[in-house]
């Protein structure tokens, strides 16, 4: 194998391009499981359309369920791509290069996958042209799709800049490897770029002016998420920190989901020599102060309505911590952040396994908090009702795996198509690295 | 011609998409401040629409009820007579009215505030009324500040100008967000299919469709014609009150004059149009 800084950029281009061109049988064995889910998964949505709503598991008391769950956690794993890339691009964190283009890949399909459960949740999915036909800017529903709308609309413009000159590579490398359509696909995407510094220039301060953009939409994005919950009367959602609360979440479940992406990738597509320790480490650094972060504002809010202890959210605090809620409320307390935290801290054994198993638990933990804000709120009734109950239905759940393996899907077939890594971008890098160094070794020998 | 630069492309376009806006979202946002009374209906688009059974609201009217808990014996005889006269199929429960038992030992103020009404009130009993509790009918409020109406997408549910919070079956798009803002849980989704026989419907009121809300509609197609609302002209005990509440000679004017009332979770400043009074005292002894 050629190793060396000289045949770097070769290598890179062969290591990026390879999976490409060549698929595994395995590759496809995965591809059609995931796709045989969705399928079930629309089949679930099929009966729910025939039978309506009757076929989830909500009812009057307990109005919303699974489907507003999978959609706050989804809008919340978005934040990992655009918002962190966008930060650290902002910041010029070099060591970024290499997982940018997986984390706003993340965010593209997460909120497209998350926008479509809301709508999977209404009573009348024909008649979602009222929301623009009538739409009232009052309701906190018109701002969820106002900003959600732009955000997705500016993180496909955030993913589709930097990809430029990658498709450009990709329509003078591939050659033969590629069919005719991909080619063409190519092509026309690389609008063409020739790599002059003219259009080297401009790609920069796009990319430049998109990243600066990308992050107040993406706060705005999810603090109009809470909105939905915290502009009503009811136990728990009542509160003025949930905008930043619901924030902080997403950055934190967006950075484990970004560390399981990258762990997947690096092994699947050898990108070992590219994603390192290092960035293994640095993002756990940047999930452990959000970790810290959650933790302070989940105590707060609960410390707040626990001191006061007002009828409505005393027994809202019975059922999360000992009443049936509690073994769900525990787990994420326990297992979504105490154990993650001592993984990140205790620095014991081989390093990127044990980051990406705090990742993991971290994001399970995430959608149980999810379930844990949403359910139980809603089942303290404010007049003098029986408490509400909530089991999901199959269909909820079979909706629920289909959109998790649509997640995956999306995903797979992108790897495809396009590198996961940014090519340009971790060869420039490289390239001001070694001329660093050699600069620094340069003055040290004299 | 002079050919327009980008900048000013930018400068120009932009300039008429934000004027643009702030004509459409400027009077409606006017909502944030929580405008009292009959503001809600955004003038315009509430005078085009026909509410319920072909009625039109008339401005001099502004309905309220008066709810006399110190007579209501509990009978439940109001939510049976609303649910036929309203088409509320059995699929839809509890029904639009919803009648609570409450313990005697708490408020004796005759302002029971939510946390004596948590206190050993039920919905589910057989007898009434039995000594030692009290009886709490509720339904929508027909709020003047209405959270369901801030929180709908699509203006689906709305306030008119006699002060009725009105459904548009037709344009409800069933995301419940309504529901989950009524602090009374006076709203209802259709889960299933209402099927109610032809002969037992009647034809004065939409029968609802599947996957939309519906809730008390102050029987909007009698009291648009000048009728009671049906539960107030059954109640056997005349503990239901309702009237113009604008007209200084009407019932519950006097009524409302003459004793001390109370409203649901007035703390929250829905200013519900259906007030309590305890003039039967019966609890009192």
């Amino acid at each position: 194998m050629r190793t060396g800084i000289e045949n770097y950029r070769q290598r890179l281009e062969q290591t990026a391009l390879n999976p490409l061109a060549q698929t595994t049988p395995g590759y496809y064995t995965f591809v059609l499981f995931l796709a045989a889910v969705v399928a079930w998964g629309l089949y679930a949505y099929v009966i729910q359309l025939r039978y309506g709503l009757i076929a989830t598991g909500m009812r009057d008391v307990v109005i919303w369920g699974l489907y507003l769950v999978n959609f706050v956690f989804f809008i919340g794993i978005s934040h990992a791509g655009t918002l962190i890339s966008a930060i650290l691009r902002v910041t010029q964190a070099g060591w970024r290069t290499p997982v940018t283009r997986m984390a706003e890949l993340i965010t593209v399909v997460a909120i497209s996958i998350g926008a479509l459960m809301p709508l999977i949740d209404m009573g009348r999915p024909e008649r979602v042209a009222n929301l623009l036909l009538f739409g009232r800017f009052q309701s906190p529903l018109l701002w969820d799709i106002i900003s959600i709308t732009s955000y997705l609309t500016g993180s496909l413009i955030y993913l589709y800049l930097p990809m430029i000159p990658d498709l450009a590579l990709m329509r003078d490398r591939l050659g033969d490897r590629a069919s005719a359509i991909k080619r063409t696909i190519y092509t026309v995407m690389a609008v063409g770029w020739r790599n002059t510094p003219e259009q080297r220039h401009r790609l920069e301060k796009a990319i430049g002016i998109m990243a600066v953009t990308i992050i107040p939409i993406a706060i705005s994005v999810h603090t109009v998420v809470s909105y939905v919950f915290s502009m009503t009367l009811r136990p728990g959602w009542d509160s003025t920190v949930f905008g930043i609360y619901f924030v902080i979440g997403a950055i934190f479940s967006g950075i484990a989901s970004i560390l399981i992406v990258m762990a997947i990738f690096r092994r699947l597509f050898h990108l070992e020599e590219y994603i390192t320790e290092k960035h293994f480490r640095y993002l756990s650094y940047l999930l452990l102060s959000t970790l810290f972060l959650y933790l302070y504002l989940t105590l707060g809010e609960y410390i707040t309505i626990g001191y006061k202890l007002e009828e409505e959210e005393k027994h809202l605090l019975e059922l999360l911590m000992l009443g049936k809620s509690a073994p769900t409320f525990w787990f994420f307390v326990v297992g979504g952040t105490v154990v993650p935290a001592i993984l990140l801290l205790i620095r014991r054994g081989p390093t990127i396994p044990r980051i990406v198993t705090a990742a993991v638990l971290i994001n399970v933990g995430m959608w149980i908090k999810r379930f844990v804000i949403l359910v139980p709120s809603l089942q303290v009734p404010l007049m003098p009702f029986e408490f509400g109950a909530y089991a999901p239905t199959w269909v909820e759940w079979s909706i629920t795996a289909g959109a998790f393996a649509a997640f995956m899907l999306i995903f797979a077939l992108f790897a495809k198509f396009l590198p996961v890594l940014s090519i340009w971008e971790v060869a420039e890098q490289a390239e001001t690295e070694t001329a660093s160094s050699r600069v620094t070794e340069e003055l040290r020998a004299s | 011609m002079r050919r327009i630069g980008r900048k000013e492309f930018i400068k120009y376009g932009g300039g008429l998409i934000g004027l643009g806006l702030l004509g459409k979202f400027a009077r409606p946002s006017l909502a944030f401040t929580g405008v009292k009374e009959t503001k809600w209906q955004a003038g315009k688009e509430a005078s085009k629409r026909v509410d319920g059974a072909g009625t039109v609201a008339d401005e001099h009217n502004k309905f309220a009820m008066v709810i006399d808990v110190g007579a209501c014996i509990g009978c439940r005889t109001c939510q049976w007579a609303c649910k036929k006269e309203n088409n509320i199929p059995d699929t839809v429960s509890p029904p639009w009215i919803e009648v609570f038992e409450v313990k005697s030992d708490v408020s004796v103020t005759g302002h029971p505030s939510p946390q004596d009404l948590k206190k050993g009130a039920t919905t589910s009993y057989t007898e009434a009324p039995l000594k030692g509790r009290w009886y709490l009918p509720v339904q929508c409020n027909h709020c003047d500040n209405p959270p369901c109406v801030k929180a709908c997408p699509v203006g689906a549910t709305y306030k008119t100008k006699d002060g009725i919070v009105v459904m548009d079956y037709d344009r409800c798009i069933g995301c419940r967000l309504c529901v989950v803002a009524c602090p009374y849980n006076a709203r209802r989704f259709n889960w299933w299919q209402a099927e109610i026989p032809a002969d037992e419907t009647n034809p004065l009121v939409p029968v609802r469709p599947l996957g939309v809300v519906e809730k008390c509609t102050f029987c909007i197609h009698r009291t648009r014609r000048g009728q009671l609302p049906r539960c107030v002209e059954v109640c056997p005990v005349r503990a239901r009150h309702f009237g113009n509440i604008r007209n200084p000679e009407s019932e519950v004017y006097k009524l409302l004059e003459a004793n001390l009332g109370f409203r649901l979770l007035e703390e929250i400043s829905t200013e519900p149009s259906i007030w309590y009074i305890t003039r039967g005292k019966k609890w009192l002894q």
